[in-house]
């Protein structure tokens, strides 16, 4: 499959809707019953990759599902391409959805499978989509067997070219990685990366923080159905000022520079051990600015100054455990 | 196992790596045991077929089968009622056709709905979820497992059958101006009564379990389960109708309702039913109680050795 | 095309081994009681009321209800419609490819069925009037029967036992006690249909208004089933 095919010009309905490949949820709410599962949720993702990140029973489903018009939303508005996506089938020529459970026919082979929803999305030559969409997830060796007789893995790559084959500016997956092994799983973080480098709109779930880390541009964290924070993770990462930021600092002199740091109002504290040293501070931007001027006053050099914990996991246990 | 606070303590001395008992026990205390796990298993099963623990959906099939059930007992009282307030109305009392030996045949319908809806769930949803392997790693056995399920829905069959006969028992006690005199009068039914009960109880249940061993499928279980219940009973009535009374014979105890009626007229003296196909037939009263044992069972038997040989 | 094709899936689906042999099994009864009247007797004269108490109150509308139901509703149940209902198409088609797919298979299965079980029944010069009377209503029956049961469906999760009670319940027992009920009752249509092609077949609400009102139930169910379709939801598979 060529990355940078756009999509095939017959697959769009004659009054063309806008090309953006965009997702919009404007104050977002969804219940049932009693039971708030997404709650006023607001964000807008262009093309890229962007992670939704939660725990399970976050909400991240029923998000997806919303975006794919599986699920009416309860209040607010869905924009799907500038569609709303709900009793829509007509948006479904841009958006590729692959759900989370494992469900597809065990008498189809793959090869039927991905034919049927190239024949069901109106391609003109659906054999061919197929196979280039087969040949994408790298499924050709299995691609005439049953899925009945298909791994774990190979279920979730066959959704997935079931959901590419009609190229869509948007791709949805939900919990794409699981069952993969780490091959398949570095194979698709470079298909993925690919399309949305081609333009499109990737939103995909994930309760693996490694996953999220390594693939998406964006991140969306989602905690008990509501938005706990969007947008970059190093970003997201650097508005939390309440919470010290570490630093690992090497230098001429760890030991005058920890003294000198030890005045500066923003660090809480310094520790030397290993031949390292760490410091804590309560402000990201103020410490980045002012550990130039430090060192230079204590008359050290710096060799290196690096942020230790902006994984993901720190952010999101941070993110989690403040509610 | 290892002392955590020596761990912590001498961290010099401790290797690259180490698991920390950080407080984790096991189970000291008594085990309950394989008949404890048995009794839970049967009222688990005699709860779960009138939905009762699990959500409203699922009580609603089972619940409104049961009113309509006991919807033609609470018809006949208020007949019998009104009967009373007329002078010579008693005379009409025995011409009513609803009666305690007949009122098996007037909720066949109901029961056999019952069956088809529930048994499915007792035996197909834990084959359905994968959930076998779970029960068969506790001290539960196979076959306690067959059986305490048949038993939960035989259960809940008899609770089906009895709570009608329970309101038209009470209602007809309490229509008599002595209420002692009204037992008294009652009472001999009461025995007959719960032996026609537990019979198609067992009869039905078994062989409904029997079904739904054998498919995981709700569908196919359903249609199975009604198939067998009414379909040999309509062909022996074509058929006997049709003058074959030697086909007829056997069809007609291949049909479980038409065993039970048979049974019950050689066991309880009932009045065989008017849409009885056997009147005819000159089989032998024991010949239907001979279909009846065989058919409790052989369908039970049958649970059991399918529960032994499927995959958990 | 997209019709085509949701057709043959489905077709696919349906054609499950043991599902397969559970409906042939249930399809043979009327030719074995065919073969059972026909071996003791020289047939009957009344073929209506005989297959009418087998056929059209039993046999069809189990069938009907186990592809009705599998068709449609087993398929939401179970996630694989999820790969339908995210295709840009309408859902009326998907409806109305699974009714005439489900609907035909029954027709395929009974049809032949009703019409041997009639003829082999049937005194000479009486069966095949009725056959051919019986083998339409079937015919008709089992595309109304599909299309409201696959509807259920759609409608609740439990599609499969009401559809078992509309069966045996309303159009069972009420029909004997509230006359009007007939009015809902496929049943009733089928015999309808029936008595309409050989008025001494069947004695029934009255040909004419069974096949109005057996056109208007289709039309209703599939326009139901779409519409609930349209609006249906997927929740996650909790």
């Amino acid at each position: 499959m060529s990355q940078a095919a756009q999509p095939i010009p017959a697959l769009q309905p004659t009054p063309a809707p806008p090309p953006t490949g965009t997702l919009v949820l404007e104050h977002v709410s969804r219940w049932y019953g009693n039971v708030v599962a997404v709650n006023d949720v607001t964000f807008e993702i262009g093309p890229g990759v962007t992670g939704l990140l939660g725990p399970n029973g976050a909400g991240k489903t029923t998000i997806l599902h919303m975006l794919a018009g599986l699920l009416r939303p309860s209040a607010g508005t869905v924009l799907v391409a500038g569609q709303s996506a709900w009793r829509n089938p007509a948006v479904y020529r841009s958006i590729g959805l692959v759900p989370e459970r494992e469900a597809v026919h065990d008498f189809l082979t793959g090869r039927a499978f991905v034919e049927m929803c190239a024949r069901l999305q109106r391609l003109p030559e659906p054999r061919a989509a197929a196979a280039r969409a087969i040949a994408t997830v790298e499924l050709e060796s299995a691609a005439d067997r049953p899925v009945g007789t298909y791994s774990k893995g190979m279920r979730q790559r066959v959704k997935i070219a079931g959901a590419l084959v009609h190229e869509p500016p948007i791709l949805l997956l939900d919990e794409p990685f699981n069952g993969m092994d780490p091959r398949q799983r570095l194979h698709m973080i470079a298909l993925l990366r690919s399309m949305a480098a081609a333009g499109r709109a990737i939103l995909f779930s994930s309760h693996i923080l490694e996953e999220v880390e390594r693939l998406a541009d964006q991140v969306l964290v989602i905690h008990a159905g509501r938005l706990a924070a969007a947008g970059n993770f190093r970003e997201i990462r650097r508005l939390m000022t309440d919470r010290p930021h570490t630093f690992v600092v090497r230098s001429s002199d760890d030991r005058r520079l920890a003294a000198a740091f030890m005045a500066q109002p923003a660090v809480f504290g310094t520790q030397l051990d290993d031949g390292r040293l760490t410091v804590q501070v309560a402000e990201f931007g103020g410490f980045t600015r002012a550990v130039a001027t430090v060192a230079r006053d204590a008359g050290v050099s710096l060799f290196e100054v690096a942020p230790t914990d902006d994984s993901l996991e720190s952010v999101f246990a941070y993110l989690v455990s403040r509610r | 196992m290892n002392d955590p606070t020596m761990a912590v303590a001498t961290p010099a001395e401790t290797p690259a790596g180490s698991i920390y008992d950080i407080g984790y026990r096991r189970y000291e205390g008594p085990r309950l045991g394989r008949a404890h796990a048995v009794r839970s298993m049967f009222s688990y099963s005699l709860r779960s077929a009138y939905g009762i623990g699990r959500g409203t959906r699922a009580k609603i099939a089972p619940l409104l089968l049961l009113t309509l059930a006991a919807i033609p007992a609470i018809a006949i009282l208020a007949a019998l009622a009104l009967l009373r307030q007329f002078p010579g109305g008693e005379a009409f009392e025995e011409e009513l056709p609803i009666r305690y030996d007949t009122y098996f045949g007037t909720i066949t319908t109901f029961l056999i709905l019952f069956c088809a809806a529930q048994a499915p769930e007792l035996f197909g949803r834990d084959q359905r979820h994968s959930l076998l392997a779970l029960y068969f790693a506790r001290a539960l056995r196979r076959t306690d497992y067959a059986l305490a399920r048949i038993g939960g829905l035989v259960a809940a069959l008899l609770i089906f059958l009895l709570v009608p006969q329970a309101i038209l028992f009470l209602g007809r006690v309490l229509l008599s101006a002595d209420v002692l005199d009204g037992v008294a009068g009652e009472l001999p039914a009461l025995a007959p009564l719960l032996g026609q009960a537990a019979l198609a109880a067992l009869l039905l249940g078994g062989l409904s379990m029997a079904v739904s061993a054998f498919t995981p499928r709700r569908a196919y279980a359903v249609a199975g389960i009604i198939a067998l219940f009414i379909i040999p009973s309509i062909v022996a009535g074509v058929v006997v109708g049709l003058g074959s009374r030697d086909v007829g014979r056997w069809l007609v105890l291949l049909s479980p309702t038409s065993i039970l009626d048979g049974t019950n007229a050689f066991l309880f003296d009932t009045p065989l039913g008017g849409s009885f196909e056997g009147i005819a037939l000159g089989l032998p009263d024991v010949a239907y109680f001979a279909a009846a044992a065989v058919g409790i069972v052989g369908s039970i038997a049958i649970s059991i050795r399918r529960l032994a040989r499927l995959t958990a | 095309m997209i019709f085509s094709e949701v057709a043959r899936v489905t077709l696919r689906a349906l054609l499950g081994r043991r599902r397969t042999i559970l409906m042939l099994l249930l399809a043979g009864i009327p030719i074995l009681v065919g073969l059972l009247v026909r071996a003791n007797s020289s047939g009957v004269s009344d073929v209506g009321p005989t297959l009418d108490g087998l056929v059209i109150r039993i046999v069809l509308p189990l069938v009907a209800l186990v592809f009705g139901t599998a068709a449609l509703g087993s398929e939401l149940e179970d996630g694989t419609a999820v790969h339908l209902l995210t295709k840009p198409i309408r859902r009326s088609t998907i409806v109305l490819a699974k009714v005439a797919v489900a609907g035909t298979l029954t027709a395929l299965l009974l049809v032949p069925s009703t019409v041997i079980a009639a003829l082999l029944i049937g005194r000479a010069g009486v069966g095949s009037e009725a056959a051919l009377a019986m083998g339409v209503g079937v015919l008709v029956g089992s595309y109304v029967y599909v299309a409201v049961f696959a509807t259920l469906s759609v409608l609740t999760s439990r599609g499969l036992i009401i559809g078992l009670g509309y069966a045996l319940i309303w159009e069972g027992l009420l029909a004997g006690v509230l006359p009007g009920s007939q009015a809902f009752s496929v049943r009733e249509y089928v015999r309808g249909i029936a008595e309409l092609l050989a008025p001494s077949t069947m004695d029934s609400m009255g040909g004419g208004a069974g096949a109005l009102y057996a056109a208007v139930a289709l039309v209703a169910a599939i326009v139901i089933g779409s519409l609930r379709l349209a609006a249906y939801e997927v929740r996650g598979a909790e």
